[in-house]
């Protein structure tokens, strides 16, 4: 039997804003899409509008998981696995 | 613009006692003299290095004051605005008789009235991939402190290719943002965001505001990293992003690891040359750029 | 007993807190762990605060003595 993957997110700036938490634990997500998913129906559209354009990721999501990028991994269909940590941040340039 | 040299000594009689700095030196700096981590030998080191502060702005201006101050040798500014009405809500370096000047030739001014001991190179160039090279080359510690994604991405990828460590950030609204890159000995920029997002798609200072104190931390964070650096003491903020969220006030952290597949800095970097990123938009690897292996 | 013999002298007189403690430090800063810096100095409360800045700093202070109106203090080096 497979235990439940449980996921630590941590949420930066407007993610943070949306979700009202700066961190949550999601159970039984398998990869980053179903994560985000599960993001969206535990804290509702807010959340929802900053992740998503439509359906479509928005550009100003970053997504780490342990300390890399999942660009540099697969992307939303990163696997995840138990105790994996994610981090969820909108990237600032001005100076 | 010559090769940054190092500082000259004050003409002063200069004793062998007390490493060689003199009355003046010692008390100015006697506050950071008494610290064991700075002392004599690290106060000789500060003065024995070079820092350039890219972008005279909200980050550069808090950052510049400070590294002057504490008696960095040689200090570069590069920037090709001129000073704003505008900028002095935040850009504390400049002040009103300097509105019209250029922001290298103003910070100048404030840095020699602040500690005529520091030398000031000003670069009245926007750093470009066809100077950044030059620029950067010679410099013992970068500070970024630009105010848009393309400067942000030249910078890392040129100081990756040079190995000159340096001190990014970014602001927003309340929000900070800041990580130090030691180039190879840990993640740089890319690792933590691989191409800059679409123009429009991040809202900049001048569409979404900004609180003049939010660069004005995140620069002396800047400058704290920087002075650590050149001393040796402490731990840097390398593979950590720390997050300052003003408004709340909090200050938050998260772990980020260098990429062996990262463009910039992984084990086979597609970057091998300024010129294969196109910096006008995306700041991606053109296609025809291919790892070494 | 024989005197204890100072690797350096520093005659700080004239020098008044915090540049007592500020010069000896950095002439301790320069001596090796062990050696023994001598510091003279005029400034009275200095005889009380430079020997505690150096102990605060783990180092030794091996005696304090006046001679005549100045103060003559050995620290040795931790």
């Amino acid at each position: 039997m497979v235990g439940v993957v449980a996921v630590t997110v941590k949420l930066f700036a407007n993610f943070r804003e949306a979700a009202g938490v700066d961190k949550t634990v999601v159970e039984g997500a398998a990869d980053i899409a179903s994560l985000l998913k599960a993001l969206v129906a535990k804290f509702g559209d807010d959340l929802r509008r900053n992740l998503f354009d439509g359906e479509k990721l928005r550009d100003t999501v970053n997504i780490l998981l342990n300390g890399k990028s999942v660009e540099l991994h697969e992307g939303l269909n990163t696997k995840l696995k138990d105790g994996d940590v994610v981090a969820i941040f909108p990237p600032v340039s001005g100076g | 613009m010559g090769e940054p040299k190092s500082p000259s000594r004050s003409e002063k009689a200069v004793k062998k006692d007390f490493f060689g700095l003199t009355q003046d030196q010692i008390v100015r700096y006697s506050r950071q003299l008494i610290l064991k981590e700075v002392g004599g030998r690290g106060q000789r080191k500060l003065m024995e290095s070079k820092v350039l502060i890219v972008g005279a702005g909200g980050l550069g201006s808090p950052a510049a004051l400070y590294l002057a101050a504490a008696g960095v040798g040689r200090i570069g500014i590069a920037d090709s605005d001129r000073v704003d009405l505008s900028n002095l809500q935040r850009q504390v370096i400049h002040s009103t008789k300097s509105l019209g000047m250029p922001k290298a030739e103003s910070a100048k001014e404030t840095i020699q009235a602040l500690n005529p001991e520091v030398e000031v190179t000003t670069i009245e160039e926007r750093l470009d991939s066809g100077n950044a090279l030059k620029i950067l080359k010679g410099w013992d510690f970068v500070i970024d402190g630009s105010d848009n994604f393309p400067t942000k991405f030249l910078i890392n990828d040129a100081c990756v290719l040079k190995d000159i460590p340096f001190s990014h950030a970014g602001v927003l609204r309340f929000i900070g943002m800041t990580t130090t890159v030691i180039p190879h000995r840990g993640p740089c920029y890319r690792c933590l965001i691989k191409e800059a997002p679409p123009p429009g798609a991040v809202p900049t200072c001048q569409e979404a505001g900004v609180l003049g104190t939010v660069p004005g931390v995140m620069g002396a964070i800047q400058a704290t990293e920087a002075i650590k650096f050149l001393i040796g003491a402490g731990n840097l903020l390398v593979g950590r992003v720390l997050y300052f969220d003003a408004l709340n006030l909090r200050f938050d952290q998260f772990e980020l690891k260098r990429n062996p597949r990262c463009p910039s800095c992984g084990d086979k970097p597609l970057i091998r040359d300024l010129s294969q990123v196109d910096y006008g938009t995306f700041c991606r690897v053109r296609q025809n750029a291919r790892g070494k292996g | 007993m024989p005197e204890v013999k100072a690797d350096r002298t520093i005659d700080i007189r004239g020098e008044v807190c915090p540049y007592t403690f500020v010069k000896s430090k950095l002439a301790l800063e320069e001596l090796q762990s062990g050696q023994v810096l001598e510091i003279v100095l005029d400034h009275d409360p200095a005889v009380e605060n430079v020997p505690r800045s150096m102990e605060a700093d783990g180092h030794r202070v091996l005696s304090v003595k006046k001679v005549g109106k100045s103060w003559r203090i050995l620290v040795r080096k931790a």
